[in-house]
C-alpha cells in the first residue's frame, strides 16, 4: 500500500514538476558499501579466461573458428568476429590457441590512430627490423613460406570518427588483403563500431567469413556463477520490489526459491547474456559475506532517463571507439575542449564512464560495462539508432 | 296560282325571311350588347366594392381598435410571462450549473491530455510523431462531444428542431460565417486527409517550420527562428504544401558547399563524404550522396551538394551547420580554397 502511495506521489510530483531530491550524507553512503574479500572478488574477475575447462557453452563458436581456419588454407579468407564487450571473445581466442599454427595476438590497448604506431606494433609483433617504414614494405618483407595466425583485437581502435580519420584503418585493410595468403587474419571488432563502419564504409564487404558472437544462455550463466561460488553458501535476501501472489505465508525454503528466481530474472534482464555484466551485477548485489555465506539482494539499476543530447552523443562516441581520450572526444564531437571535459566529468560522477590510465601517463575514458545495455537502449530510443545485436 | 302570284309570294317569303333574319341578328346583337353591358356593370360594381373595402381597411389601420387600459396591461403581462417562462426553461439554475461543470471538465481534461501526451513523447521518443498524430483528433472529438452536451443541456433538441434550425440558419451562416466555416472544414480535411501531421517540417508559401498544433481553425508552425506562425487552415488547404519528413523521424538535408571551379574533385568528394559520415547527427542507416555541379552565374564555381539524412528532423539545421563547418575546415587544410581562381587570373 505504501509503495503504491509512493509511486502515485512520485507521479503527482512529476505532473506538478516538483523536484524532490533526497540528499544522502557521505557517512551514510560509506556505511552502505559492502566489504567483499579480495579472494571472492578474484573469482569474478573480468580478465579473459585462459583455461579451456572454464570456457562454457562455446563449442559451436570454436567449431566455426576451426572451420574458418581450414577454409583459409584453401581460399585465403580472413575471419571477422563481431562481439559486444564482455561477452567472452578474448576468452574464446585464448582457449582455442591450439587450433592455430604460430599464433600472435595483438591487443590494441592504446589507440593506434596514427600510421606510425600501427607500423611499429606490426613490426614488433612480427619481429621485423626497424628499416621498414610502411605497410607495403612490411608486406614485402614477410617470408613467402610464412603461415602464421594473427589475432588483431578491437580493430575499431584504428579509426577516429573525423575527416581523414579512416585512412589508417583503410590502409590496414589493404595490408590484410595483401598478406592474407601468408597470414590467417582473425580480426575482432566491437558490435556497435561494426554497425557504424558497415553502414558508412561497407566494412563487412572486406570479410567473407564473419562470426557474430551472441551472449550466453541463462543456464550457462548460472552454471558459470555456481562454479565461481564453490565453497560458499548463497543466501538470497528479499528483493527491493518484491511481489507475490501467494496469500498464505511461505516457508523459508520456498522464500529462498522465489527470491532466487527473482534475483536471476533481475540479473539476466540487466546482463542480457553478457557474462561480464552478470558478474558485475553479482558483485554489486552482495550485501554481506560472513562465515562462507554470501548474502545477495536483487536490485534495479538506474534507468538514466534524464540524459542530455550532448551526454548521449559523448557516450556514443566513446562506445564506437571502445575508449577515447579527452582530446579525441573533442575531435570526434567537434566540441570545445572545455565542454568535452565538463561532460566527461559529469559522466564519471554518474559512473557511466571510468578513466583508463596507461603506463605512458595518457588517460582514456571507457564506458562502464554494467550500464552498457541501458545506454544502448537510450541510443535506440533517444538517438533513433537502429542498432540490433 | 299563276307564276306571278307565286313569284310575288316567293318575294314576300324572302322579304319576310330577310326581315326575320335581320330581326334575329338584331336581337342577337342586342343580347350581346346587353351581355357586355352587364359584364361592365359587374366589374364596376366589383371595383366599387374593392375600393370600399380598401377604404374600410385603411380606416381600420389608421384608427386601431381602441382598447381599454386594463386590456393593455393584461396583454403586456401575458407577453412578459410567456417570455420569462421560455427564458427560464432554457436557462434554469440547474442547466447553468451543468454548463459550467461541463466547461470546467473539458478544460481540465484537455490539460491532462496535453500533459499525458508530453509524458508519452518524452518516454517514447522514437514513436513521438505517431503519438502526436492522435492528439488533434482526440481534441476535436472532445470539443464536438462537449458542444453536443452543452446544446443538449440548454435546448430540447428533436430532429424537427434541428432541421428547422439548419434550414433557417443555413443562409445566414453561409454569408456571415463563411470564412470561419472554410477554416473549420480545412482543419477537418487536414486531420483526415493528412497532407502533414504534428512534428512534420513543412513549407507553406514562404513559411518553413515544424508543425506544432493542428486546430480546427488554424495550424501553428514553429519556424527556424523560433517564431510561432499561425496559418488559417483554408489558406493551407488552397496552397501547395511541401513536407520534408512526412511522418518520419528523420529527413534529408542538403548541404551546399562552394569551391573554386578547378578543384581536385576526388579530394573534395572524400572530404565532403567524410564530413557527413562523421557528423554526430547523421542517420547512418540511410545513404550519403555527393554531387558536383558547375556554376557560372556570378563567378565560376563548383557547387558540392551533400545529400544525407539527419537522425531526427529537429536537428536538421544543427546537422547542416556541423557538416558545413567540418567540410570547410578540411577543404582549407587540404588547400582546396584558393585566394584567386585561376580562371579570373586570365
Amino acid at each position: 500500500m505504501s509503495e503504491t502511495l509512493n509511486s502515485w506521489k512520485e507521479k503527482l510530483y512529476q505532473f506538478l514538476k516538483i523536484n524532490v531530491k533526497e540528499e544522502k550524507s557521505v557517512i551514510q553512503e560509506i556505511e552502505e558499501q559492502t566489504e567483499i574479500p579480495e579472494e571472492y572478488k578474484r573469482r569474478f574477475d573480468l580478465d579473459p579466461v585462459m583455461d579451456p575447462s572454464q570456457l562454457l557453452a562455446r563449442q559451436d563458436i570454436q567449431d566455426q573458428i576451426a572451420q574458418a581456419y581450414e577454409n583459409w588454407k584453401i581460399s585465403d579468407n580472413p575471419l571477422l568476429i563481431v562481439a559486444e564487450h564482455g561477452v567472452g571473445m578474448s576468452s574464446i581466442i585464448n582457449c582455442n590457441s591450439q587450433i592455430f599454427d604460430n599464433l600472435i595476438i595483438i591487443e590494441n590497448i592504446v589507440n593506434i590512430g596514427r600510421r606510425a604506431r600501427l607500423i611499429k606494433t606490426l613490426k614488433d609483433n612480427l619481429k621485423l627490423d626497424d628499416q621498414y617504414n610502411s605497410l607495403s614494405q612490411i608486406a614485402e618483407a614477410l617470408d613467402e613460406d610464412m603461415k602464421i595466425t594473427i589475432v588483431f583485437e578491437n580493430v575499431e581502435r584504428l579509426f577516429l570518427r573525423k575527416v581523414n580519420g579512416f585512412s589508417v584503418l583503410e590502409d590496414f585493410l589493404i595490408f590484410i588483403h595483401n598478406t592474407k595468403n601468408k597470414i590467417f587474419w582473425v580480426i575482432t571488432i566491437n558490435d556497435y563500431s561494426y554497425y557504424y563502419l558497415n553502414e558508412t564504409k561497407a566494412f563487412a564487404s572486406n570479410f567473407l567469413s564473419t562470426i557474430k558472437l551472441q551472449g550466453l544462455k541463462e543456464k550457462d550463466i548460472e552454471e558459470a556463477i555456481n562454479i565461481r561460488n564453490s565453497g560458499y553458501n548463497v543466501v538470497y535476501l528479499k528483493p527491493e520490489k518484491y511481489k507475490t501472489s501467494n496469500a498464505k505465508p511461505l516457508s523459508k525454503e520456498e522464500e529462498q526459491i522465489q527470491w532466487r528466481d527473482q534475483f536471476y530474472k533481475s540479473m539476466l534482464s540487466v546482463s542480457k547474456g553478457n557474462i561480464s555484466i552478470a558478474f558485475i551485477y553479482w558483485l554489486k548485489a552482495v550485501k554481506k559475506i560472513k562465515d562462507k555465506n554470501v548474502y545477495l539482494k536483487a536490485f534495479e539499476p538506474n534507468p538514466f532517463s534524464d540524459m542530455t543530447l550532448d551526454e548521449l552523443l559523448t557516450l556514443e562516441a566513446i562506445h564506437q571507439h571502445s575508449s577515447l581520450s579527452a582530446n579525441e572526444i573533442q575531435q570526434v564531437l567537434r566540441n570545445s575542449k572545455k565542454l568535452g571535459q565538463l561532460t566527461i566529468e559529469y559522466l564519471m560522477e554518474r559512473e557511466l564512464v571510468f578513466p583508463l590510465k596507461y603506463k605512458d601517463g595518457s588517460i582514456e575514458y571507457k564506458l562502464n560495462l554494467f550500464h552498457l545495455h541501458t545506454i544502448l537502449f537510450l541510443f535506440h530510443s533517444r538517438l533513433n539508432r537502429n542498432f540490433k545485436k | 296560282m299563276s307564276y306571278a302570284q307565286t313569284d310575288s309570294l316567293r318575294l314576300k317569303q324572302d322579304s319576310i325571311k330577310k326581315e326575320k333574319k335581320d330581326s334575329t341578328l338584331e336581337a342577337i346583337n342586342q343580347l350581346i350588347i346587353i351581355g357586355q353591358l352587364k359584364a361592365k356593370v359587374d366589374s364596376l360594381v366589383n371595383e366599387r366594392d374593392k375600393k370600399a373595402k380598401a377604404v374600410e381597411a385603411n380606416q381600420k389601420k389608421e384608427k386601431p381598435k381602441v382598447e381599454s387600459v386594463g386590456e393593455v396591461t393584461k396583454n403586456v403581462q401575458d407577453n412578459v410571462n410567456e417570455t420569462l417562462t421560455t427564458f427560464t426553461d432554457i436557462l434554469s439554475f440547474s442547466s447553468i450549473i451543468t454548463v459550467f461543470l461541463i466547461m470546467i471538465f473539458v478544460y481540465l481534461f484537455l490539460k491532462v491530455l496535453d500533459w499525458f501526451f508530453i509524458y508519452l513523447v518524452g518516454r517514447f521518443n522514437r514513436h513521438r510523431l505517431k503519438i502526436l498524430r492522435v492528439q488533434p483528433v482526440i481534441k476535436v472529438l472532445v470539443w464536438v462531444i462537449a458542444s453536443w452536451a452543452l446544446v443538449n443541456t440548454l435546448f430540447d433538441l428533436s430532429a424537427a428542431t434541428i432541421m428547422a434550425f439548419m434550414t433557417t440558419s443555413a443562409v445566414a451562416l453561409g454569408f456571415a460565417a463563411q470564412d470561419i466555416l472554410k477554416n473549420i472544414f480545412g482543419g477537418l480535411l487536414i486531420l483526415f486527409d493528412r497532407p502533414f501531421q504534428i512534428g512534420d517540417r513543412i513549407q507553406v508559401k514562404d513559411k518553413y517550420g515544424e508543425v506544432k498544433n493542428i486546430g480546427l481553425r488554424t495550424t501553428k508552425i514553429n519556424t527556424l527562428d523560433d517564431s510561432m506562425v499561425t496559418i488559417p487552415n483554408s489558406a493551407i488547404v488552397s496552397e501547395s504544401v511541401s513536407n520534408a519528413n512526412s511522418g518520419a523521424l528523420d529527413c534529408m538535408v542538403v548541404v551546399d558547399l562552394w569551391l573554386p571551379i578547378d578543384i581536385n574533385v576526388e579530394k573534395a568528394r572524400i572530404i565532403a563524404f567524410e564530413s557527413a559520415i562523421t557528423s554526430r547527427y547523421l542517420n547512418v542507416d540511410k545513404p550519403v550522396v555527393i554531387l558536383f555541379f558547375d556554376h557560372f552565374t556570378h563567378a565560376p564555381a563548383t557547387n558540392v551538394k551533400i545529400k544525407a539524412y539527419v537522425l531526427d528532423a529537429r536537428y536538421e539545421k544543427a546537422f547542416e551547420g556541423d557538416v558545413t563547418e567540418a567540410a570547410k575546415k578540411a577543404f582549407k587544410e587540404a588547400s582546396l580554397y584558393k585566394e584567386k581562381s585561376s580562371l579570373t587570373d586570365l
